[in-house]
């Protein structure tokens, strides 16, 4: 094909040097790439030399025939964030007095990290404060407690995940009382994490859910987690509360805690959502009425399958079949088939 | 040399050789992933095993081989493996045991429920694919005495299983090709297994997998994040002779 170019044509020299320009930059990238590649397996190689020098050690503290001494002679000062992360890892393997050997062998490592703790970027304080929790909770826990309030979102989440996973109801409820704050986090994680403290976190959680100035997003939060708990004690003061509250995720979450642990005397609270005009509200309603009522007729089944949402009746299934209420479920699906 | 029965070393010897054919063909190949992971699985099982039969030299060699292979250096390999090969010079490929020197018809007999002040030290099988865990775990049960055979590959664990007495299995749940469910229950069908204490030490939290395991014939259940020393306790306990 004659594209109408001759040599000295300004256009075919442009060209030239156009082809010559981005094989230059892509022989640049490749030999970057490579370069970092070479670096990257060389730091690998060194690393696993360390931990070869130091496994031995750890594993005669960890049984109790070397002393702590014998592993930090070997850790170099250079070494020691490396070695941090070298036990972080050895200890989320680890439980009961080997967890707490870990622990003792790190302390007097922790301190130059939470000295550092200010002066270093987002990552790398969440990264500080997920160490300090796993390693340093007692030592640490005000500068943890702390970092909730941290401008950034990625360091207040690890120090919430920490507070919650050390098991202490005291420590998780910082992060009750801070809730609002994590409001872009989805609040069904955020209710896992209080629900995973244990029973002994009910009672801050039912404080918190009945708390009438309490942001009505973390109230929500504190019944799922109550409803994960199965906390048969929140049942009165959920039934209570429903009629006095407009906040649709509150009731929608109130609804739910009576699904799992309501008694059918809170059957007249929950009736009147019924007819409530906005269909998540109706569907919990429906689904808490057919689980607790004894006397669910035909004509509440005909109005679970004429509602306009689809999700009414389904939710309504999936309660009855989670209480293993099949004859229910099997008139619904009759209704259902001679619509 | 070593005190073990004829049958077990023969058993041994065309285990090694095998190995060593595999190991000469494949470091001529190129050294592709799957056929590095294969090379190292080979010349692990040969360190372990030849220390075990009482054959140092090869198990040092082999060692080598295997350590070569971890610092990817694969010009090493070549001299390496031809080291190995001198180190099992004087191992002629034995010849097929008469009728009367075989092994008894089951292959594997079951482990003596302890071993004996005179006997070899009770194997365990170990099948877990983190090496962290591993480091834990086979520190702990040396130092009491036990002989661990780690390894990471569930079908492996099934060829380990067969060709000695395995006095009691540890399982991960997770393992690559059969995973721990797969293999404790394949184990259970062979005769030599029905009684062998068989412990899953797992990541998995659910009270269904705890439930399935036992089902299918685990003898304990084990969460991870563990102790070592309740672990060691609990293989203790199930491994102590019959009052």
């Amino acid at each position: 094909m004659n594209l109408g170019l001759v040599t000295g044509d300004p256009l075919l020299l442009a060209l030239l040097f156009g082809v010559v320009g981005l094989l230059s930059v892509a022989l640049a990238l490749v030999g970057t790439a490579y370069r970092l590649r070479v670096r990257n397996n060389r730091t690998q190689r060194e690393w696993e030399r360390r931990e070869v020098l130091w496994d031995p050690a750890l594993l005669g503290v960890l049984a109790g025939t070397a002393p702590d001494q014998a592993l930090h002679a070997l850790v170099a000062a250079a070494d020691r964030f490396f070695f941090i992360d070298y036990l972080l890892r050895y200890a989320r393997r680890l439980d009961g007095d080997e967890r707490a050997t870990i622990e003792r062998i790190a302390a007097p490592y922790l301190a130059p990290l939470a000295a550092s703790f200010t002066k270093r970027d987002d990552e790398f304080r969440a990264r500080a404060v997920r160490t300090l929790g796993l390693l340093g909770q007692r030592d640490y826990r005000e500068l943890i407690v702390g970092a909730l309030d941290d401008p950034s979102d990625l360091v207040a989440m690890a120090a919430a995940r920490s507070l919650t996973q050390s098991g202490s109801p005291d420590l998780a409820t910082a992060v009750l009382d801070r809730l609002p704050r994590f409001h872009r986090w989805r609040p069904s994680l955020l209710a896992s994490m209080l629900a995973r403290v244990g029973p002994d976190m009910a009672p801050p959680l039912r404080a918190a859910f009945q708390n009438p100035d309490g942001d009505p997003a973390a109230r929500a939060v504190a019944v799922e987690a109550l409803t994960e708990l199965n906390d048969l004690e929140a049942a009165d003061p959920a039934a209570a509360l429903l009629a006095g509250t407009t906040d649709r995720n509150l009731v929608v979450a109130l609804l739910g805690l009576l699904l799992a642990t309501g008694r059918t005397e809170h059957l007249s609270a929950i009736r009147p959502l019924l007819d409530a005009p906005e269909a998540p509200v109706r569907a919990r309603a429906f689904a808490a009425v057919a689980r607790l009522d004894r006397a669910f007729s035909a004509a509440d089944i005909q109005r679970v399958l004429a509602d306009e949402s689809p999700w009414v009746p389904i939710r309504v299934v999936e309660a009855l079949e989670a209480v293993g209420a099949t004859r229910l479920v099997a008139q619904i699906n009759a209704a259902h088939r001679l619509l | 040399m070593n005190d073990l029965p004829d049958d077990l070393i023969h058993e041994f010897k065309v285990a090694a050789l095998a190995a060593l054919a595999e190991l000469r063909q494949l470091q001529e190949a190129a050294l592709a992933p799957g056929t590095m992971s294969r090379l190292v699985r080979l010349s692990h099982q040969l360190k372990g095993s030849a220390g075990s039969y009482g054959f140092p030299k090869i198990s040092t060699a082999a060692g080598l081989v295997e350590k070569s292979l971890a610092a990817e250096v694969p010009t090493r390999l070549a001299k390496l493996v031809a080291q190995l090969e001198l180190a099992t010079k004087g191992m002629a490929a034995p010849p097929a045991l008469s009728v009367s020197e075989q092994a008894p018809v089951e292959p594997v007999a079951a482990a003596p429920a302890v071993a004996t002040p005179a006997g070899p030290p009770p194997v365990i099988l170990f099948g877990e694919d983190d090496p962290m865990v591993v480091a834990l775990v086979k520190d702990r049960l040396e130092r009491e005495g036990f002989q661990v055979r780690h390894l990471v590959n569930g079908n492996d664990i099934l060829a380990a299983a067969s060709a000695e007495p395995i006095r009691l299995v540890i399982l991960d749940a997770k393992l690559p090709g059969l995973d721990g469910f797969d293999i404790l229950t394949r184990l259970r069908k062979l005769p030599a297994y029905a009684e062998t204490p068989i412990v899953l030490l797992t990541a998995l939290t659910g009270a269904q997998d705890a439930v399935r395991a036992f089902e299918l014939g685990a003898n304990d259940y084990i969460r991870k994040p563990f102790s070592p020393a309740e672990l060691i306790a609990r293989i203790k306990n199930l491994t102590k002779p019959p009052r």
